[in-house]
């Protein structure tokens, strides 16, 4: 018998054979053909790049599933983590030379050590795009059209586009004084909609009452365009008012363009990449259990590496969509 | 998962069984509780035409779920914990209540072992019980069982165990104690979370059917 590591891949890592590899191909291609239609480019970055890099992308926990180690000369770097990361390194240093707004799209692998879940692997190909310097309305409706256009010209027939918003949360924790672990917590059993684990936290953690009645509420607002009526009359101060605001606005734009029948709003989906900073966005597609691409507004990631720029970004997980495409729903 | 109006549940045959079909008959998803009286594995509704059940072992309820085979799932928190699936769980349904915790022997109970280079800790719950224990700042070492737990202590496998315990018999008739206990567990609704997205309508449906029948059965 040959030796285990000669013929086995490490978990969560797999080869694709002919194929299969053309199916990701050509996912691959309608999405980019898709993006470079709305006048997106294409950017590639390095593989690699210093551990710092992504690490200022992340919350808790994130860090721990990043692959890195030293290079010869001792330098700590990592495997691609995030493209969402690299562009606003890559950005925010060649501003002075570039035009906003600016559309540009990316696809290749990130790596990242995951618990190996359903639909999770470690290498995972994704196909994203990045709007930098367009504000708030007009750059989230353009990111959530262009989605659906995606999906659309991948000819999934239904999908569904979950719309939230972080800015929701953050108001309501605004004068909380929540520690980071307290709050990841929070936020991980709100996106499970785990209302019966959250009291008994909450109740051990004893926010003020208000603090505390707006988070148990939060799991209401779960459903189309009246919940956000609600949750506005909900809302327990200004930040967390605006947020659902802007949410209102950019639904009613998706209206106008026809896609209201495939957006579901979900406020107290709270989790993702820790630089979200407003809408947070997911795909699903039926067949498929898990979601097929993600994104959301990161207005203050580009300042951490030392320009401002507001900004809104999408991926989708090409082996997640090949697999849709192959299983018939039903 | 089926198309948009049909939603799968998974139950598991275990303890939980009996109580979930309960609660889905006052849920009039459930008609008669004969429905599952044949050793086949997947049935479809008496009650309610667009409900169909999948019976599966009690720790594989979430997978089912997870992967969305399952829109939904009838699991307890203890599985539910242990697998760490990525899935909602929306409705705690009070049913299938039980302790989560440790036990050895008698004369073991109040003996510190934080200080102790190893303890030996035979559990069906091995992430749970990794957690407990190193956020207690104590070195196990965990000796994964898939059954009669209880004996691991008695025969010298282990010092102590975690596992449910519902009312403490069986750890009595085996010589054993409860020493801490870890938290408590009920039966919870899960959701897929695609689902939970792509059927909307369906499945705040089920979540307020049987919300409804979990309240009466604690005002009853």
């Amino acid at each position: 018998m040959k030796p285990y590591h000669l013929h086995q891949l490490p978990a969560g890592l797999k080869d694709y054979l002919f194929e299969e590899a053309q199916r990701r191909r050509g996912v691959e291609h309608e999405i980019t053909a898709a993006l470079r239609s709305q006048g997106y480019r294409e950017i590639i970055t390095p593989t690699i790049e210093h551990w710092e890099v992504f690490a200022a992308a992340g919350r808790n926990g994130w860090q721990d599933k990043i692959y890195r180690f030293l290079d010869r000369e001792g330098n700590l770097v990592a495997l691609r983590s995030d493209f969402t990361a690299q562009v606003a390194r890559l950005v925010a240093h060649k501003h002075a030379a570039l035009t906003f707004p600016l559309r540009l799209f990316y696809s290749g692998k990130v790596f990242r050590f995951e618990e190996l879940h359903a639909g999770r692997s470690r290498e995972c190909w994704q196909v994203g795009f990045e709007l930098l310097g367009e504000t708030g309305l007009q750059g989230d409706v353009e990111a959530v059209a262009l989605a659906a256009q995606a999906l659309r010209a991948l000819q999934l027939g239904a999908f569904q586009i979950n719309l939230g918003t972080i800015g929701y949360f953050n108001g309501i924790v605004l004068e909380a004084r929540l520690t980071p672990e307290q709050l990841s917590e929070i936020r991980r059993l709100l996106s499970h909609k785990d209302a019966d684990t959250l009291g008994e936290f909450l109740q051990q953690v004893a926010p003020p009452a208000a603090v505390r009645q707006a988070l148990t509420g939060l799991m209401q607002w779960h459903g189309r365009r009246d919940i956000l009526q609600q949750a506005r009359a909900a809302a327990p101060n200004a930040q967390a008012g605006a947020a659902v605001e802007h949410l209102t606005a950019v639904y009613d734009h998706l209206e106008t363009l026809g896609l209201s029948d495939h957006v579901v709003i979900d406020l107290s989906e709270v989790q993702g990449m820790g630089y979200y900073s407003g809408i947070m966005i997911k795909a699903y597609v039926p067949g498929l259990g898990y979601e097929v691409g993600s994104g959301g507004r990161y207005d203050h990631l580009l300042s951490q590496f030392g320009y401002d720029c507001p900004a809104v970004g999408f991926s989708f997980d090409v082996d997640r969509l090949v697999e849709a495409i192959a299983r018939p729903a039903g | 998962m089926s198309d948009a109006a049909h939603i799968t549940l998974a139950l598991s045959k275990g303890k939980l069984f009996a109580p979930a079909v309960a609660l889905l008959q006052r849920a009039g998803l459930v008609a008669d509780a004969g429905l599952f009286r044949s050793r086949r594995l997947r049935f479809d509704s008496d009650a309610h035409p667009a409900f169909h059940f999948l019976l599966v072992k009690n720790s594989d309820v979430p997978t089912y779920v997870e992967y969305g085979i399952a829109d939904a799932g009838i699991a307890g928190l203890d599985v539910l914990l242990e697998s760490s699936a990525e899935v909602d769980a929306p409705l705690n349904l009070r049913i299938g209540r039980c302790r989560i915790a440790v036990a050895g022997r008698p004369e073991d109970a109040g003996k510190g072992y934080i200080l102790q280079s190893q303890l030996r800790v035979a559990t069906k719950y091995p992430r749970l019980t990794r957690e407990y224990f190193a956020g207690r700042g104590a070195q196990v070492e965990i000796i994964k069982l898939d059954g009669s737990v209880e004996l691991a202590v008695q025969v010298g496998l282990a010092d102590r165990i975690v596992d449910l315990v519902e009312t403490g018999e069986t750890l009595r008739q085996n010589g054993l104690l409860i020493h801490e206990t870890i938290g408590e567990s009920t039966a919870r609704l899960i959701v897929n979370k695609a689902s939970h997205k792509l059927k909307l309508a369906a499945i705040t449906d089920l979540i307020n059917r049987l919300r409804k029948a979990v309240h009466e059965n604690s005002s009853r």
